[in-house]
């Protein structure tokens, strides 16, 4: 009596030889599941999608939108002064260096001097904008493609178009470290869609594995006590079948104990980063970023659809105060790990289909914060920017060692190619294959859209075939 | 659309017709913002008596497939007459066009065709009066039948019968006792439990989006005051048009009494105003809950333009419109009862705090309005824009870095000035030398005529408090939200203890003010004023509300007996939670794309009979369940599934998987721990020990849902839920085989059990088989693995009452829960007695007073000298530090042996001199060298409130050494040790894992 007889199959799933979709169990089975994987409307060029999200509004000026003309009024007003959220005052020039990398001479600055090494991947789009400098809309916006109303995020939306490659973890898995972002599980929550396309939180600074995935480490029995308890279950099961046949929702129960019996070993082999030789622990650097950003390529290469990578609970981008220092001190965490990420996936042959995104929700203004109560410390910082802001994509079918768009001289304002959040979606779905005017979810008597009624491929930034 | 996992087929698809996607996506919008500003029937009187928002309007001013033919091609071109007349289109706005007409000039022709219908009646089934079927449900059902050549299937038997029963209208797997009761009598005996109401509730609590916090995660004023409404609600079978009524105007009910006033949470535990949303979001939120929740309508659809496919204009979200924005949520509680005394007065403090910030910061607004240069930057600005319409004048606000609010109070002191007021010629004077005429004439002394620009409540920079919300900083919206928030916690706090003196409402705003189309959605473009109205399509020609807000009337005209669709809708709701799908499988779309009913008649027939029933949910619920049809077999039968797969004629009862609270409860039930108390502060479902409440009771957080709700299909907060999903997914498998929860469950339900038989009487109500008794015998017989039992530690958390004179710990109680991050009395929330006390690894937060110090104890394990590191800091920012929230705290080091080993005070550090740089996290150091101890020796690191619990979260996780062995509070912080399942244990637990427990025959 043998309730698994694929057991060996998941053997050598368990053991990471690499990724067999649990698809196949299902469908010998003769059942597909919300996971199961689909085809987009046409082959994209990208499989998967990593969004390394700097949460809180990066500052553009600081890291891939050079602005020198900043230094010439420095301490002055400037001749544009666009309305922002807070008060705001005169000229702020960055103070980092700005160098060119690559071929195509990129210019990114010292913040983020090993992610610039890998300039000839990357894709800058440095005329993005959004509709308001406020971070709980423009969160909204960024991952669901609404300001405010309850939308599933773009990580769901894929999923559920796509399904995902391995169907013993979660298609979509957001990483935060220390907690959650603002706006919490709205970030990655599949709204009308079902829930099996939420993203899953991973609370990165959490080491032990049933703090990182709930309930998927069994304390309660030995793993032989669970195999048997699995077997008489599946008895028992059977037997209540015998008079209920052709019911598939009674087969689909079965079958999620069996899913669930193995994602307990693949989680076990996914987050146990000790799998990694040294070489490559060194290259993403022993530290929290190092960590999840690895954690993050296993996931990809164990077929998991999308993941996002935060950089920490809260805001941490969100620099009102103190630019020298804490822009700095951002780009020191994470400038490592996002350059190690493109080196592994390069070198692993997985970046040509991987998409790779980094930016935040907004950018930050050109000109200095005033102090005020209720809003900052005083000291030389910047407020948000919805008008203009950067982001980079790399791999996954996009053009590398170029820039797209540009701001005014300062970096206020988005000028040139402008690419609004809408844009970036519409793009971001045709390089995985979707029509995003076609791909749509009945819902309240409306076809919903990521992109709603709005977005433009952004054709530029697509590699040539 | 019962979404099983199985047969699964993504549903995303080309839209039909690419023709008519060009021409929604590209060629309406282009219209819409570039024409109908002068072309369009929301007009009086449009330009030319052209209305080109109807889509065959536009078509008939061209011809398809000939651009060059076109007369609205000709116009944009600018060869006839020039459209639009302020600028030509953009050469790819133009060509888009061409491409239309070139297409065949597409439109679609449903919208087409409804628009023309909007203006007759719409012979749409959901719109017609009640066409009641004759005959029983069981006649009506069979007759269907009958017609497709099926049979009904036999009455199922009367075990299966009594459980269907107890789960559908309690929620609650039945008991043996129940089993000897008659159908009917079962029937009347769980229409009578209390536990009906908290099923029901649950239910409607989907329809209502019911959550307990909202936006970043604070807490809604006495949320669950409606949830405990609903449920008594139910189980008095308050008659549905009261029912109604009650939660969507009980403030202007006379016979309401305030207790009533819980029912409006219905509108008040949604996006809220103060939430740092806009208000047309929070306005939106209601209409969507209303219209599709209790109408069937998405009038959603139509924010921006008239619905697509259902006769719903724009003006019709705009009559609801005016409804909802007159109106306030949750942001003032009723009273019903007398609260505590020191949060009654601590309220009312909060509240002043309030108040007079705002007053202080208007006056600062206020003048720095007055100032020349910022009132010379208004008027400037205004000059060139004197001839702009209001959504312009917007725009300019935008581009200027003007306040706009301000900015049309200018624009109405000097563009609205009768001609002759000398205050214009001295304007147009200062355009000429604006830097010498506004630094001349508005410094002091000011010079007539323009000091009344300055002072007099007409003078601009005087803006109303109730204006303060358009001009206050970003600085002034956190400090205002989070002062309003200090002041909701302190009702909270008392509600959330066990007072009942106060429920959450929600209450007309006291000037009500008229509402306009927002033209496409956009709220600085008004459109024509709407009134505050019934949808049109639901009431031709009836007269608009008048009444405050209109909520009253609104709700009178929803469960008017003039009105089919109230009842329709209800009836299906009900009909959908008894037989899994509703005779309407899309419960909240009667719309044109709704899916039609199964059985019309039936649903009219009871509709009619609720209506004529006086709406008693209870009477109906009785009449579905005592039909044949509720009764019959869920068993399969080939050939019927041959014709109708999908089981729309209802030739057999549907198996039904147990959904989450049914599923959890029932556990509960079987293993002998479900409390049956109703009502009262939330609970969590993932503490240990388990909190065994019922499931309904559990915090329901918008933001940061349970993962575990989200991962059994639980209704999604964030808006209105038709229904419920049911996907199968292996989370719900790790949750059933390794969760803390199930593990108790196991543990319970095995001590109840003397012997296998009894243990599956218990389980699932039945003898066990001579096979399943084989089966689980070496279970029962096998010998537990000795494991060794992991070691407490030395640290344990509680509370305990502190005597600093005699330097004693006395009464020192453990924790209950542990929450997943910290040890506490109450599973969630705060604890009647110890109210917010709790310890966490790195802090905590002290109870009231010195009877209620939070302790984290420590006992030696041997004897040495002993070295403790540590800081004890109070977690407070500038927020706290600015309104003196905290008075500080206390903290002390104690030793049942040698008393007070040391003690510390953290105090509020004086405010900084620039007002703004505060020195958050007050701390002390707390290390302590050379203390002697003995094996055995109690060590209580212990925090009181030094007399005031509010804003008193701490951080202090010490570090202990005791010769080569350290112990880290932190490190070592740990909820309970769990031991491992027995073979007995896990066998009870195989039980709770099977289909038979989680489906419903």
């Amino acid at each position: 009596m043998n309730p698994f007889p694929r057991r060996d199959l998941f053997r050598r799933v368990g053991a990471g030889l690499g990724v067999l979709g649990m698809a196949s169990v299902f469908e010998q089975a003769g059942l597909a599941g919300p996971l199961t994987p689909r085809k987009a409307h046409f082959t994209g060029r990208a499989k998967r999608v990593i969004h390394i999200f700097a949460n809180g509004g990066p500052s553009h000026m600081d890291t891939f939108d050079p602005k020198p003309a900043l230094a010439k009024y420095a301490g002055q007003p400037l001749p544009v002064h666009l309305r922002t959220e807070r008060k705001t005052g005169t000229a702020l020039p960055s103070p980092f260096a700005f160098k060119k990398y690559g071929r195509a001479g990129l210019e990114v600055s010292d913040v983020f001097a090993k992610v610039g090494a890998h300039a000839d991947d990357l894709c800058v789009i440095r005329s993005m904008h959004t509709e308001v400098p406020n971070h709980e809309p423009s969160l909204m916006m960024m991952n669901c493609g609404t300001q405010q109303q309850s939308r599933p995020s773009f990580g769901s939306w894929i999923v559920y178009g796509l399904g995902s490659e391995n169907q013993n973890l979660p298609g979509f898995i957001s990483l935060c470290p220390g907690g959650l972002p603002i706006r919490g599980a709205q970030n990655w929550k599949s709204a009308f869609l079902p829930g099996a396309y939420q993203g899953t939180h991973i609370d990165t600074r959490e080491t032990t594995l049933d703090k990182l995935v709930e309930n998927v480490q069994n304390r309660l029995t030995r793993r032989e006590d669970q195999q048997k308890q699995l077997e008489l279950l599946a008895a028992m099961n059977r037997e209540y079948q015998q008079t209920r046949t052709e019911d598939e929702a009674l087969e689909a129960r079965v079958q999620s104990f069996e899913l669930a019996f193995r994602m307990q070993l693949e989680a076990e082999d996914v987050f146990d980063l000790s799998k990694e030789p040294q070489s490559i622990r060194d290259l993403y650097g022993d530290t929290l970023h190092g960590r999840q950003m690895l954690m993050a390529r296993r996931l990809l290469e164990k077929g998991v659809r999308v993941v996002q990578v935060w950089h920490g609970a809260g805001q941490p981008w969100d620099t009102h105060d103190d630019v020298a220092k804490r822009v700095k001190q951002l780009g020191h965490e994470s400038d490592q790990p996002i350059a190690a990420l493109l080196t592994d996936l390069k070198q692993r042959g997985m970046l040509d289909d991987t998409l790779v995104i980094w930016g935040g929700e907004f950018g930050r203004t050109p000109v200095v914060e005033l102090p005020a109560f209720g809003s900052n410390a005083g000291t030389a910082g910047r407020d948000h920017n919805s008008y203009g802001f950067s982001v980079w994509l790399a791999g996954g079918g996009v053009k590398g060692g170029t820039v797209h768009g540009a701001t005014d001289e300062f970096g206020f304002r988005s000028e040139v190619d402008r690419v609004h959040v809408h844009d970036l979606h519409a793009t971001l779905l045709h390089l995985l294959g979707f029509e995003h005017e076609k791909f749509t979810f009945r819902y309240a008597g409306r076809d919903f859209r990521l992109t709603d009624v709005h977005g433009q491929v952004v054709r530029p930034v697509l590699a040539s075939t | 659309m019962r979404l099983l996992l199985l047969g699964w087929i993504a549903a995303f698809t080309a839209s039909a017709d690419p023709g008519v996607d060009f021409f929604e996506t590209k060629v309406r919008p282009l219209l819409a913002t570039k024409c109908y500003g002068c072309h369009s029937n929301k007009l009086a009187s449009p330009m030319g008596g052209l209305r080109l928002d109807s889509p065959t309007v536009a078509r008939s001013l061209v011809k398809p497939k000939d651009a060059d033919a076109s007369r609205l091609i000709q116009a944009v071109r600018y060869q006839t007459i020039g459209m639009p007349p302020g600028g030509k289109l953009k050469d790819a706005e133009i060509s888009t066009l061409e491409q239309w007409v070139a297409m065949g000039a597409p439109v679609p022709e449903a919208v087409a065709a409804k628009t023309a219908a909007a203006k007759g009646p719409v012979d749409h089934w959901a719109w017609q009066p009640l066409r009641p079927g004759q005959g029983t449900i069981d006649a009506q059902v069979r007759a269907k039948l009958q017609e497709n050549g099926l049979t009904a299937a036999p009455r199922a038997d009367h075990r299966t019968l009594i459980r269907r029963l107890s789960f559908d209208l309690t929620g609650l797997p039945p008991s043996a006792a129940d089993l000897k009761l008659s159908v009917a009598q079962a029937v009347d005996a769980y229409l009578a439990k209390p536990a009906f109401g908290e099923r029901w509730a649950r239910h409607w609590m989907d329809v209502a989006r019911y959550a307990d916090t909202g936006f970043l995660g604070r807490a809604f004023l006495v949320s669950f005051s409606y949830r405990d409404w609903l449920i008594d609600a139910f189980n008095r079978d308050v008659p549905y048009p009261r029912f109604i009524a009650l939660q969507l105007a009980a403030d202007q009910m006379k016979d309401a009494p305030p207790s009533d006033h819980a029912a409006l949470g219905f509108l008040s535990l949604g996006v809220n105003p103060n939430r740092a949303v806009d208000l047309p979001d929070v306005v939106d939120d209601k209409i969507d809950l209303v219209s599709r929740g209790l109408l069937g309508l998405t009038v959603s659809c139509a924010r921006c333009h008239d619905h697509k496919f259902d006769p719903i204009p724009t003006r019709d979200y705009y009559s609801l419109y005016g409804i909802f924005a007159n109106t306030r949520y949750g942001v003032e509680p009723v009273r019903v009862g007398p609260l505590p005394d020191f949060y009654e007065k601590r309220a009312v403090e909060r509240k002043r705090i309030l108040q007079q910030y705002i007053q202080e910061r208007l006056e600062e607004l206020r003048a720095e309005f007055r100032d020349p240069k910022e009132i010379q930057r208004y008027l400037e600005a205004l000059w060139d824009g004197r001839k702009l319409d209001r959504a312009r004048l917007e725009n300019l606000a935008r581009e200027k870095n003007l306040n706009s609010l301000l900015l049309r109070r200018w624009a109405r002191r000097m563009l609205d000035a009768k001609p002759g007021d000398p205050l214009l010629a001295e304007w147009r004077a200062a355009t000429v030398n604006p830097a010498v005429a506004y630094a001349k004439r508005l410094t002091h002394p000011v010079q007539a005529p323009w000091r009344s620009l300055l002072f007099g409540p007409d003078a601009p920079p005087e803006v109303p408090v109730e204006d303060f919300p358009s001009i206050m900083t970003e600085g002034d919206a956190n400090t205002t939200r989070n002062l309003q928030w200090q002041y909701e916690q302190m009702l909270n706090d008392a509600a959330y203890r066990g007072s009942k003196g106060i429920v959450l409402g929600a209450q007309d705003r006291p000037t009500i003010a008229p509402s306009y189309v927002f033209v496409r959605g956009n709220q600085n473009d008004l459109g024509e004023e709407t009134g505050r109205c019934f949808p049109s399509i639901l009431s031709p020609g009836a007269p608009c509300f008048q009444q405050g807000s209109g909520r009253l009337e609104l709700a009178r005209a929803i469960t008017s007996d003039r009105n089919p669709v109230a009842a329709r809708i209800l009836v299906n709701r009900v009909w959908q939670k008894l037989f899994g799908e509703g005779l309407v499988r899309t419960p909240s779309d009667f719309g044109l794309r709704g899916d039609l009913p199964t059985h019309p008649e039936l649903l009219d027939a009871l509709a009619d009979g609720f209506m004529r029933d006086g709406g008693s949910i209870k009477r109906l619920i009785r009449r579905l369940v005592l039909s044949e049809t509720y009764q019959q077999s869920s068993a399969d039968r080939a050939d019927a599934r041959l014709r109708d797969p999908e089981n729309k004629l209802l030739w057999r009862m549907p198996r039904r998987r147990l959904d989450f609270e049914a599923l959890r409860d029932s556990m509960l039930t079987v293993a002998g721990r479900l409390d049956p108390t109703l009502g009262g502060q939330p609970i969590s479902l993932v503490s240990t020990p388990v909190d065994p409440r019922r499931t309904v009771y559990s915090v329901i957080e918008r933001e940061r849902p349970l993962a575990l709700l989200k991962t059994f299909d639980v209704a999604d907060p964030e808006q209105h839920s038709p229904q419920r999903y049911q996907t199968t997914v292996p989370q719900q498998g790790l949750f059933l085989l390794n969760s803390p929860f199930v593990g108790e469950m196991a543990r319970s339900l095995a001590a109840r059990a003397r012997d296998v038989p009894q243990l599956y009487r218990l389980a699932l109500g039945r003898e066990a088989t001579p096979a399943e008794l084989k089966r689980a015998q070496p279970f029962w017989a096998a010998r537990p693995t000795p494991t060794t039992q992991p070691d407490a530690g030395p640290w344990q958390y509680g509370t305990a009452r502190l005597d600093p004179d005699a330097g004693k710990v006395t009464g020192f109680s453990p924790f209950r829960y542990f929450t997943g991050k910290a040890w506490q009395n109450a599973s969630a929330g705060l604890h009647p007695v110890t109210g917010v006390a709790r310890l966490s690894e790195a802090g905590g937060a002290p109870g009231d007073d010195l009877s209620q110090a939070v302790v984290r104890r420590w006992v030696a394990p041997a004897s040495g000298t002993l070295e403790i590191k540590g800081k004890l800091v109070l977690s407070v920012g500038a927020f706290e530090l600015r309104f003196r929230l905290s008075n500080g705290l206390r903290g002390w080091v104690v030793s049942n042996l040698h008393g007070v080993l040391a003690k510390w005070r953290v105090d509020l550090p004086p405010p900084p001199a620039d007002g703004i740089s505060y020195a958050a996290n007050p701390s002390v150091v707390t290390d302590l060298k050379n203390v002697a101890v003995q094996r055995g020796e109690i060590i209580d690191f212990v925090v009181d409130s030094a007399g005031d619990y509010e804003a008193d979260d701490f951080q202090w996780s010490p570090v202990l050494t005791l010769g080569a062995q350290t112990w880290d509070a932190r490190k070592d912080f740990a909820g309970p040790r769990i031991p491992p399942l027995s073979p007995r244990e896990q066998l009870a637990q195989v039980l709770l894992l099977t289909n038979e427990f989680a489906f419903l025959d």
